[in-house]
Formats: structure tokens, sequence, C-alpha cells
């Protein structure tokens, strides 16, 4: 160890004595890192189980090159490494080059008229000896030269981990959500250590802060060597929910019996929680601790709030030392960007709100499915906005009260047994259903008159915010009038058949298509549909509505309109097999589904028990939608409730067909907080804050171009663009005096 | 007629005036209206004059050289001329006017020729006006009067005048009259030949001769010049260029010093006087030295 430790002392000396202009101190002391897909490429491994890979670690470690692919200079601990060392054999053979050829570039002389020519050719004789390059401007080029080889060659710098003690070397990993978006920086920090690791032949425990994927319990993994930890490594990956310190403390607690760690480290996100004090006391009790801090705090997006058509956009950030903007986007379910705002923090304001009035949205209000502040890649910079998820249960109008469905043509049961699978059904009379406060959506078939008290009383509460959607048929088409508040159009007397003169005599006809802007549009027509009788609207009122559907002669087959908050939605034909064999098609559950989800939902829901939700889609730790995989469960109400977000249930969308419910990380998570201050044993130190910071290579192009320029500068101005500045010459002889 | 001539001869004068720099015109009446203040003089006489006085029989202790041969053959006796001084010994003025003498190493300062001019010009208006005749060497008639000036200053920068390293001398030069030479003498070796010949014709004619050698400071001491240099002497010589020129002023100091005693050995064994001025004096100071009025002034020594 000490012949290792000259030997280091040896190169930083070397190091310090080559080093040109300080170029090499210039670069922030971070690690390299891959700027593109902002990670590195580790070796190869297949696939190890940590505990397995234990077994394996009494094998002794391989050569480090093959192993990390590192330089000799980084296996003896070099501070700084250098990628194409081989470009540097020319550097010397560049610089005497260089300083012959600038020993060459005379400088301009100023010119002076001189009467005893005579007399100075005889000291001078017939050469000329005019003056050459400045030393200091020779150093300049040397310098530009020397900064262009060093960044050639792919000079960067060690990042020096030390190892206090002998022993095992513990790496805590915040491997969450909040890591996610720096998470090259951090896994390129890893290697770092398992690098330094490997070179002096230490073991490594590592313990990720939070549950795995899968639903691994917290725990730290099994001492293993180099390429286990590499391998481990390679398959770690951040997960978008919350790291668990309370857990990783009661398994680093664990360790604490076996001893033997020479150093710990905590890769941190960077935030604080309830559980840090207790976690860090418990990683310094195993070893000298040395912290990793993240420079660019995550922020949070909290869950949207929709009220009078403005979406309002919560933010709340952890570092609120200076002011700054971020852009909010917001989504649409195909994942299109369809508006765009800044919200602004000023300085020591940890949180900013702005709001996106719904009419702003390029698309309809109901397309917006997703908030997230750009740039920052995590789950919690992403909110779901889906509303659907609150109840939207249906009322199917009865006479009298009873269970008209059991009657298998009455129209009712063709209704209930579209929406039976999907939502809360209730029957009852109309005044019964309104009364219950169960109900969203009230079902009217043409059978159930609207007339009288019920007329009266479904209209106030359509006004209030409920959907009515009515069926027509032969009651209808014979008791129509104008000007009908609970029909979203007014419709002629008496139906129209296919055959009739109105229909343009079609053969059959079939729905033709789904308005794009209703909440049909993303519906397909069906061929099979034949639609022999129905309603038809009367042209010669002057009249207001929606067409969501529309029949292959032109006519509507589902008109809506708004009436106070609510609306009224008319389909144009028998909600049974009467006028036409729609109730048979899959449109028609279609239609029907649709025309509940798009409803308000206005009933009483205190009683509501939400259903189990099955996954639709959730987010991975960088905010992006994906499928859902087998492990994760149906969301129940209590998991929904209690904020329980984790393996089984990620952050996502769980729902079914009419009801969506988003389950976003700020559902759990309100605040964010610095790590904040540390005793002074523990060493801290920063992931590389991005690319640039850590581009030495950059740094002494620039320095190389900024010397080249500065000394072409100072020769132009020494031999050209400056002569004529005061060198001027009089060469007319009879130019007299400016003055005695 | 006459008319004629006299406006002819006020616009030579004016366009001779032209070439010199308006105050160094001021500067010249001044010192030429200094030297009539100072009453009637004369430029130092060289030998017995030329004019007859009288003739007397040879006396003990008479030069026999003085004894004329034809007065003693027709009167039968010895006879011994005596004369006298010519009462208008004609003064020639030359400067060099080319090359080396134009340059201006300070933008305050005058340039040889143009101090030369001022200095030469002064002195022909003060002669001028006390009835001497002045005339340009290498040029032709003498003048004396009010128009005496211009007509000398016109020769000085006609076009028709060339005035090289050496004066040419192609006209009668009369005994005893006087000859001022003005100019740095710098010249290549071959003009340097020429220099010495034509000082000789002069001095063999009996004049009465004085060498004003004008030196610019800068020329006197190299170590006043520093840095990188490209030297542009006269039409035709290839520019010099040095660096750290200060570290050949000790060389080139000495140098000029022999090139400064040469010139004054010229003279010296010429019979002629020497002055040897610098640039940073005033014209008029050269004008009394001329004069024999400012001896006290000698030319500074040379700092090597």
């Amino acid at each position: 160890m000490q012949a290792m430790e000259k030997l280091k002392q040896g190169i930083n000396g070397l190091f310090a004595a080559t080093a040109l202009s300080g170029s090499l101190l210039m670069a922030t002391p971070a690690l390299a890192q891959d700027n593109d897909n902002n990670s590195t490429t580790l070796p190869e491994f297949s696939q190890i189980d940590p505990e397995f890979s234990a077994q394996q670690s009494a094998a002794p470690a391989g050569d480090g090159s093959e192993l990390f692919d590192q330089s000799w200079l980084q296996s003896v601990g070099s501070p700084v490494d250098i990628n194409n060392p081989w470009i540097l054999l020319a550097w010397p053979a560049a610089l005497a080059a260089l300083w012959l050829a600038l020993r060459s570039v005379p400088m301009r002389p100023d010119d002076m008229e001189f009467g005893p020519m005579e007399i100075l050719q005889q000291i001078i004789g017939d050469e000329s000896d005019a003056d050459k390059m400045p030393l200091p401007e020779k150093l300049i080029w040397a310098t530009a030269v020397s900064a262009a080889f060093l960044a050639a060659s792919g000079v960067e710098p060690n990042e020096g981990v030390s190892f206090p003690q002998e022993g095992r070397i513990l790496i805590a990993v915040d491997a969450d959500w909040a890591a996610a978006p720096n998470w090259g920086a951090q896994r390129d920090a890893i290697l770092e250590i398992l690098r330094n690791a490997h070179n002096d032949e230490r073991e490594i425990v590592f313990l990720k802060n939070a549950a795995g994927e899968n639903g691994e319990p917290i725990h730290a993994t099994a001492p293993m060597h180099s390429a286990a930890a590499l391998s481990y490594l390679e398959n770690m990956q951040t997960v978008p929910w919350p790291a668990d310190r309370e857990s990783a403390t009661l398994a680093l607690e664990s360790l604490q019996a076996e001893g033997g760690f020479g150093a710990t480290f905590w890769m941190s996100n960077g935030l604080a929680d309830a559980h840090t004090p207790s976690f860090v006391e418990a990683l310094e009790s195993l070893a000298p601790l040395q912290v990793f801090d993240d420079l660019n705090k995550p922020a949070l997006l909290l869950p949207v709030e929709y009220n009078n058509g403005e979406y309002l956009i919560t933010v709340r950030r952890a570092d609120i030392a200076a002011s700054e903007t971020m852009e909010i986007q917001a989504f649409d379910a195909v994942n299109r960007v369809i508006a765009t705002q800044d919200i602004v923090f000023a300085e020591q304001q940890s949180e900013a709100q702005i709001t996106f009035p719904a009419a702003s949205f390029t698309g309809a209000q109901g397309d917006v499915a997703r908030f997230s502040i750009s740039h920052e890649n995590s789950a919690g910079a992403t909110v779901l906005t889906n509303e659907n998820h609150k109840p939207r249960s249906v009322g199917i109008a009865a006479i009298n009260g009873r269970n008209d469905a059991a009657s298998l043509l009455n129209e009712a049961r063709f209704l209930y047994a579209a929406l039976q699978p999907h939502t809360d059904i209730y029957f009852g009379t109309v005044e019964e259903l309104i009364d219950s406060g169960n109900i969203s959506v009230l079902l009217v078939p043409d059978s159930v008159p609207l007339t009288g008290v019920a007329a009266t009383k479904a209209e106030e509460w359509a006004r209030s915010g409920g959907r009515i959607a009515r069926f027509a048929g032969p009651n209808m088409a014979l008791e129509a009038h104008i000007d009908d508040p609970l029909l979203p159009v007014d419709i002629r007397k008496g139906s129209i058949g296919s055959n009739d003169s109105l229909s343009s005599n079609q053969d059959h006809i079939g729905i033709e298509s789904f308005d794009a802007n209703s909440p049909f549009a993303a519906l397909e027509p069906e061929d099979e549909v034949i639609i022999s009788r129905y309603v038809a609207v009367d042209s010669t009122r002057p009249n207001e509505y929606e067409t969501w559907a529309r029949m292959s002669n032109g006519f509507p087959l589902v008109t809506a309109n708004a009436l106070g908050e609510g609306s009224v939605v008319l389909f144009h034909t028998t909600g049974n097999s009467n006028w036409s064999d729609l109730a048979f098609s899959e449109n028609f559950v279609e239609m029907l589904l649709s025309s509940v989800k798009s409803a308000t939902s206005i009933e009483n829901a205190q009683d509501y028990a939400m259903p189990d939700l099955p996954p639709l889609s959730v987010l991975n730790s960088a905010g992006e939608l994906t499928s859902p995989s087998g492990i994760i469960a149906d969301l129940d109400q209590n998991i929904f409730e209690s904020g329980l977000i984790g393996p089984y249930n990620p952050p996502g969308l769980y729902g079914n067909s009419v009801m969506q419910v988003p389950f976003n990380l700020s559902h759990t998570i309100q605040t964010v907080e610095l790590l904040g201050e540390m005793h002074e044993e523990i060493s801290r130190k920063y992931y590389a804050a991005d690319a640039e910071q850590n581009n030495v290579q950059g740094w002494l192009w620039a320095t190389a171009m900024a010397l080249g320029l500065a000394g072409a500068a100072a020769l132009g101005v020494r031999n050209g663009f400056g002569s004529g500045l005061g060198n001027s010459i009089r060469r007319n002889d009879n130019d007299p005096a400016p003055g005695i | 007629m006459g008319d004629d001539r006299l406006v002819k001869t006020l616009e030579m004068v004016d366009e001779t005036y032209s070439g010199i720099p308006p105050d160094a015109i001021l500067l010249m009446g001044e010192i030429a209206r200094f030297l009539n203040d100072l009453g009637k003089h004369k430029l130092p006489q060289k030998g017995q004059g030329t004019d007859y006085y009288d003739a007397r029989p040879y006396r003990h202790g008479d030069d026999p050289r003085l004894i004329s041969g034809r007065i003693s053959r027709r009167l039968g006796k010895s006879m011994v001329v005596e004369r006298q001084d010519e009462t208008r010994q004609p003064t020639f003025i030359w400067r060099k006017g080319n090359g080396s003498t134009t340059i201006h190493y300070d933008k305050g300062r005058l340039s040889k020729k143009e101090y030369l001019d001022v200095a030469f010009l002064a002195l022909a208006k003060s002669l001028a006006t006390g009835d001497d005749k002045v005339g340009v060497l290498d040029g032709h008639g003498l003048y004396s009067g009010g128009s005496a000036t211009g007509r000398v200053a016109a020769q000085f920068f006609g076009v028709n005048i060339i005035t090289g390293n050496v004066p040419l001398i192609g006209r009668k030069i009369p005994l005893n009259s006087n000859v001022i030479l003005g100019s740095d003498f710098f010249a290549k070796a071959e003009d340097q030949e020429e220099i010495i010949r034509a000082v000789g014709q002069l001095a063999e004619r009996g004049v009465n001769g004085h060498i004003c050698m004008v030196i610019d400071p800068v020329e006197l001491d190299l170590r006043n010049v520093t840095g990188n240099k490209r030297f542009i002497g006269r039409e035709g010589q290839t520019p010099f260029t040095k660096n750290k020129v200060q570290s050949i002023a000790p060389r080139f100091n000495e140098m000029m010093n022999k090139h400064i005693e040469w010139v004054r050995q010229l003279a010296h064994s010429n019979g002629f006087k020497f002055t040897l001025q610098r640039m940073d004096t005033e014209p008029l100071d050269l004008v009394l030295k001329i004069y024999g009025l400012n001896p006290g002034n000698p030319a500074p020594e040379l700092h090597l």
C-alpha cells in the first residue's frame, strides 16, 4: 500500500508540473458522463442476483482494465485520466515546431526616416535583423497548442474517492423518483466508487433505499466483489415512488452487528424527509459517511384542481435560493402538447401557481390528460388530470316504478344490458330517481312519458348539472312539440321510415359518422347497423344543437344540447329493436358509455365506494406513461385514500370503461425539502450537475481557441491591421513640417 | 516695362516663399531684423584686397611679391603697388537640399533643409540690406537690396537648380569671396570624394569659406532611438531593419563622431571655418556663428 501511495504521489506531481496555465484546473472536478443518454456504458455482464454474486465474490477480482475499462492512470489513482495518450506523443514535437515557426515570424518594425544610412550600413551590413515574436506571445501560442493537445487527448479529471478505513464499502442509493432526473450522474458516481473499490480490493454492499419494481423489500445485499457490484448497478433502476428511509434505517441497523465497514456512501436524491436524520445516523454508525448530493433538485407538481373552466396548477420546489422559471405543458390523451405556460418562482418562494384556461387548449376540454414540468423527467413532475374518477351512476326511468327490464323487448332491458357491467344502475320513476340523489345520468325510454311534474323535476335536475338521455319512439313521434326543454332540438311530428321519400329512398339507413368534437369522437361506425325508422329534426325551426352521430342519409342520429349546467341527449331512434337494430350493436353500448362517461358527476357520493380499479397505464420514474406490468394490483379505495404509492400501486391511471382515477405521486408527497446542513464529519460531494460542467475537453478547446485568437490578435495588431495607427511614413520630400 | 519685371520678380518671390513654412519665413524675418539691429557689420575678410590704391617705390621690408613689373619697367625703378579691400566682397551660399536634409525627425522641428533655408536666407537678407552682394553658389547672379532675398530664395527653390551632395560650381568666384556651405555631409563614399574635390576647388580660388554642418540630435546620439525599427533613407536606398536599436548606439555614435571629425578636418585643411550646428538650437544661433558673433556657443560636444 505504501508503494502504491508513493506511486500516486509521483503521478500527481508529474501532472501538476506538466499542466499548462492551469488549463487542467479549469474544469469542474466531476465525473465524466455520456452526455447523450445521461448514463455511462457499463461493461456487459449477465444479470447476477446479488445474493448469488456474493457467493461468487470469493473469487479474486480480475484485471481492472477488463472490468472497468479503466486506464492505467485510473488504476493507480491519478487525479487525471487521458483517453488518447498517444496523441500526447506528438505534443513535444508540435511545440518544438511551433517554437521554431514563431521564431521566424518577424515583428513589424516601426518605420523611421534616417539620414546617416551609410553609417548604419557599415554597422548592420546587408542583413536586416527584425524583432522576433516576444516571449509572452510565444507562450500564448504554446499554451493554446498545449490546450488543444490535451483536449484532443481526452484529458479528464478522475474524481477522487477515499476510503478512510479498512473494510467493506456500503453504498446506500436513493434510486427513487427524485433521483430519476439525474440518475446518469448518480450512477456514474457509484461507478467511480466501484472502480476505486476494485482498485483497492474492497468488497461492496449495496442498499437500495426504495422498494424494487417487483416488490422486493428494502435490504442490504451481501458483500460482493466488483464484478457482481457492477452487474447489480447495471440492473438498478429508479422507481416512481419515494425512497423509504425508515425501512432503509432498519436494514442498516441489521448490519451494525456485522461491522467491518471501511466507508459508507449515501447516494442521495438531494431531498430530506422525516427519517433522514435517523438514516444518516445509522450510516455513520457503520463507518465514516460520504454523502453525494444533487444540485438539480426535483420539483413537484401537485394534483390539478379544475374550477370554473380553469385548471389550477401548483408547483413546489426544494431549492428556493434563486428565482426560477419553469415551463408547464398540458398533454392530451395521445401525448400531444396542447398548451404551454411558464410558472415563475421568485427568490425564496417554494410554491407557485398558474391557471390554464380550458378554452386555451387546442383540443376539447376533455382532452387534457396530464400536465408536466418541461425537462423535469420524474414522476413527481407529472400529474394525470382525468376527472372521470367520480361516480356516474345511471338511472333508467320506468313506468310506475316497475322494473321494466324484465321484458326482453322493453327498451330498458337493452339499456340495462349495455351499462350494467360498467356502472351502478338504478330503476324508478323519474321523480324517484332524481329525488334519490344517486344518479348523474337519467335514461328515459320512449315508453316513459316525460310530462307534468316529472318533466318539471327533470328539467330542474338537468339545469343543475344532470344529463338526460332520451330515446325516440312512437310516443315521442306522436307527442312531440316545439320548444320542449327536455329535447335538444325541435323534432317533426311523426316518424320517418327508411323507405319514405324524405329518407332519400335508401335501401337501408346506417350510421354514417360520429362527430370528432363529441364524446363519440373515438367511435367507429359499424356497417351492420340498420335504422328503419327515426324522428327527424324540424328544419323549419331555428335550432341550435350538437350532432354527435349522423345517419347515412344525412339526418342526425344523436343530438345533444346544453340545458343549464347539464345537458339533454336524444337518440333519434328507439332504444330497443322496434325501429332499428342499433340496440344490438357494439356502437350502441359504446354510445351509451360515452354519454355516461362525458356527463358531469352530480350524484351524492358520500356513500360512494370506489370499486377496485385495474391499472390502465402507469408512470415510470421518468414520468412517462407505460403499460402496467403484471405485478401491479388494482387500486382500491383504501390505497387511494391512504396514498400508498409503491411497487404494487405505482402512480398512474387506474379505471374501467366509465371511470378513471389518476393516482399521482403528489397524492402522497406534498412537499420537497433540501437535505440541509450536516455536521462536519460528513464529507459532502455533488453529482455532476450537467454534462457541460464536466466537459473538461470543452474547456480545453475553448481555452485553445481563445488563446489562439488572442495570439492572432496580438500578431495582427503588431504586424497587420495596426499599421495605420501611427507608423505612416512621409515619403514626400517636399512635405513641410507641421509646425515649429 | 520696369513695372512688369518688378511684378514678375515679386511673383517669383511669393512662389519661392511658398516652399517655406510660413512660420519659417517669419522666423527668417525676425533673424534678419535682429542682425540689422546689431549694426553694420561684414563677414570676416580673408587676405589683402584686390582694388588698386597706390604705387610707390620699393622700400626695405616690403614683400618682393608686391613689386609690379609693368609699372617698374615703365618708371625704371622698382615700384610696389598698394591695394585696398574690396568694398563689396560677394557672399555665395549653398545648402544641401535633398535626401537626408529633408527628414523631419520630430514633428515640432524643422528639417535640416528648412533650418538652413531659414538661416541662410536670413543671412542673405541681412547682407543684402547692408549693400553686400549675395548669390547662390551653384546659381547665377549676385543680388543686393530689398529684392535680393527673394531672388536668392528663388534660386534655392527653383526646380531647375539641382542641389546634390556637393555644390556644382559653374560660375566665376572672385578672390576672397565668402562661401558658406550648409549640409549634413552624409554621402556615399564616392560622393564624399566629390565633396573633398569641390571644397578643394573653392579653397584654390582663395575664398573665405565656412562649412556649417547641421546634425539632428537623433543622429548625434542613437541612444535616443529604441526598439524594432526599419530605417528608411533616401530614395533608392535599401531600408535597414534592426531590432534593439539601442544595442548599436555606441558603435553608431562613435562612427558619427568620426564623420563629424572628417568634415571638420575637411574644413580646416582647406582653410575653412567649421560650425557643427545641432538642430535643436535656433537658426539664429547658426547665423551669429557665421558672423563670428556667437563664438561662445560652440556646438555641444558629442555624448559617446
